[in-house]
């Protein structure tokens, strides 16, 4: 239980903002609605503000951004290892982390405390984003390959590849992860880092646009890469020829109605300036 | 305390421990801190809101220039500087957008309309009422940047720790010192333009309070959606 206290102790995602928003000038700076976060009680029904507030959470990267997962916490640690060692064999369940706790030499009295943590309701859940969170950061690893290619749409097929395979040690267990993942309770949560996971993939692909294609390019991505991730759960073909077929398709096909929709737009461009013109030059005439 | 060592790096640069007055060894020891969550927000909003502006400004003054250029040539030197600065903000926040991966507002296609409207309506109501609309929208956005100033200088300091000293210096990232020179920049333009406008006959459009006041307002009202959508 001491090992426990410790790790609550350690600040986590309420606790920091409270600490940040000192400076009356940012009060309510990460705030869409400008609820000052002490209004949020920890728990009940007001938890689904929380969730929501953390949908808009902000995307701004410094250039000294903290890492994705911070391995100097127990806690990730712990995650880590139940993934690595028994997941394939449990499933994303509490025995994994009971035996990860056990195996690291923790007690397992009162996990259930530490993993509350983060914002997640429970330690499966925990879990589960761990997997989630560790698969984006090994996207990272790719970069250097993505150099030697050339165009958006290769990189794109590349990386969201990479991100599927990422899924194949646990691929037993993937379903359990999913239909985890959509409860109620946990949608908000998995929703955002579904986002975080697209617009990571748009980012190294070098995305570059600034306005609502951006939104477009993102929400395309996602549906992809779980459609994706859906065939890949009844996918018994070799290293999942059939998905990666599947997936490379599918961004063909949003590359071409991308396409599409950027020349419907220069024409209509281009046939209002001609309109214009048209009647100015009418005007002149007299 | 605790927080702070967790979230530490190491400091890449030496010119933190000139400011020290120590010795290159220590420059081991010091660590630079992240952003705080509030301060990212912050920066986010920052971006996302003058991004959605300068692409407004770029806009109002496209439908000037519209509107303007046939009727009156001799204010098309003018308003082509004027244009031309808005752009090379409107690239300038886009790029930044990109790399610092702020998400762009959400109405942007408003945000386009609305301005081209402004800028052609005014631009048609004659020389007078583009040059109140030039200056009700600079009015504005001089205020905002000067805002954004005030706390990018006071509410952005990061700690850089001395390991073995345990001592925590304030300091300015380096990043947010580019964005108060950008935003200074920025915001001694748009006063410029200000000042043409008025030099222009700006107080010479009627109804000219109404049309300030009323350009003001939604200017203000677009700047509080735009950092929030």
């Amino acid at each position: 239980m001491g090992g426990a206290r410790t790790i609550c102790e350690q600040p986590n995602y309420h606790y920091e903002f409270g600490e940040a928003c000192k400076s009356p000038d940012i009060l309510f700076a990460f705030d869409f609605f400008r609820i000052p976060i002490s209004l949020y009680p920890e728990r009940g029904a007001n938890r689904i503000l929380i969730s929501c507030s953390r949908m808009f959470k902000r995307l701004y990267h410094s250039v000294h951004s903290r890492p994705l997962l911070d391995l100097a916490k127990p806690e990730i640690r712990i995650l880590s290892h139940a993934l690595s060692k028994f997941v394939p064999k449990y499933g994303f369940s509490d025995r994994s982390i009971q035996n990860a706790l056990l195996d690291l030499g923790y007690s397992n009295n009162g996990f259930v405390s530490v993993f509350k943590m983060n914002g997640h309701s429970d330690p499966v859940m925990s879990l589960i984003n761990h997997h989630l969170l560790s698969q984006r950061q090994n996207l990272t690893l790719e970069l250097e390959h993505l150099s030697t290619l050339k165009s958006e749409t290769s990189k794109l097929k590349h990386l969201v590849t990479k991100r599927l395979l990422g899924n194949a040690p646990i691929i037993d267990h993937l379903h359990e992860a999913l239909s985890y993942m959509i409860l109620p309770s946990n949608m908000v949560a998995s929703m955002a880092e579904l986002h975080n996971l697209s617009d990571d993939i748009s980012f190294y692909a070098g995305d570059r646009s600034n306005d609502f294609a951006w939104y477009s390019k993102r929400l395309a991505l996602s549906t992809v890469y779980v459609q994706g991730e859906l065939c890949m759960l009844k996918d018994t073909s070799e290293g999942f020829a059939h998905t990666i077929d599947f997936v490379t398709k599918r961004l063909d096909e949003i590359e071409s109605l991308g396409y599409a929709y950027n020349s419907v737009e220069e024409w209509g461009g281009f046939t209002l300036m001609s309109t214009v013109n048209l009647i100015k030059s009418q005007l002149v005439r007299g | 305390m605790i927080r702070h060592s967790r979230n530490l790096i190491k400091l890449q640069s030496v010119r933190y421990a000139s400011t020290k007055g120590k010795e290159n060894s220590a420059t081991e020891n010091l660590r630079l801190g992240y952003l705080s969550d509030a301060q990212n927000a912050y920066m986010d909003r920052v971006i996302r809101v003058d991004q959605a502006g300068e692409l407004g400004a770029n806009f109002i003054y496209n439908g000037q220039y519209l509107a303007l250029s046939h009727k009156r040539p001799d204010l098309k030197p003018i308003l082509k500087h004027m244009w031309e600065q808005e752009i090379h903000h409107h690239n300038t926040f886009n790029n930044l957008q990109v790399e610092r991966r702020v998400r762009p507002s959400l109405l942007t296609p408003l945000w386009k309309v609305g301005a081209m409207g402004l800028g052609i309506a005014t631009g048609l109501m004659g020389k007078e009422a583009a040059m109140a609309c030039t200056e009700a929208v600079e009015t504005v956005i001089g205020g905002h940047y000067n805002q954004q100033l005030r706390v990018l200088t006071n509410q952005f300091h990061v700690d850089v720790v001395n390991e073995e000293t345990g001592v925590n210096t304030p300091t300015v990232p380096e990043e947010i010192k580019d964005m108060q020179k950008l935003v200074s920049q920025f915001r001694d333009e748009e006063l410029e333009h200000l000042d043409t406008a008025v030099e222009h006959d700006a107080h010479g459009a009627r109804p000219y309070w109404l049309l300030t006041e009323a350009i003001k307002l939604t200017c203000r009202g677009a700047i509080w959606t735009a950092e929030r959508v």
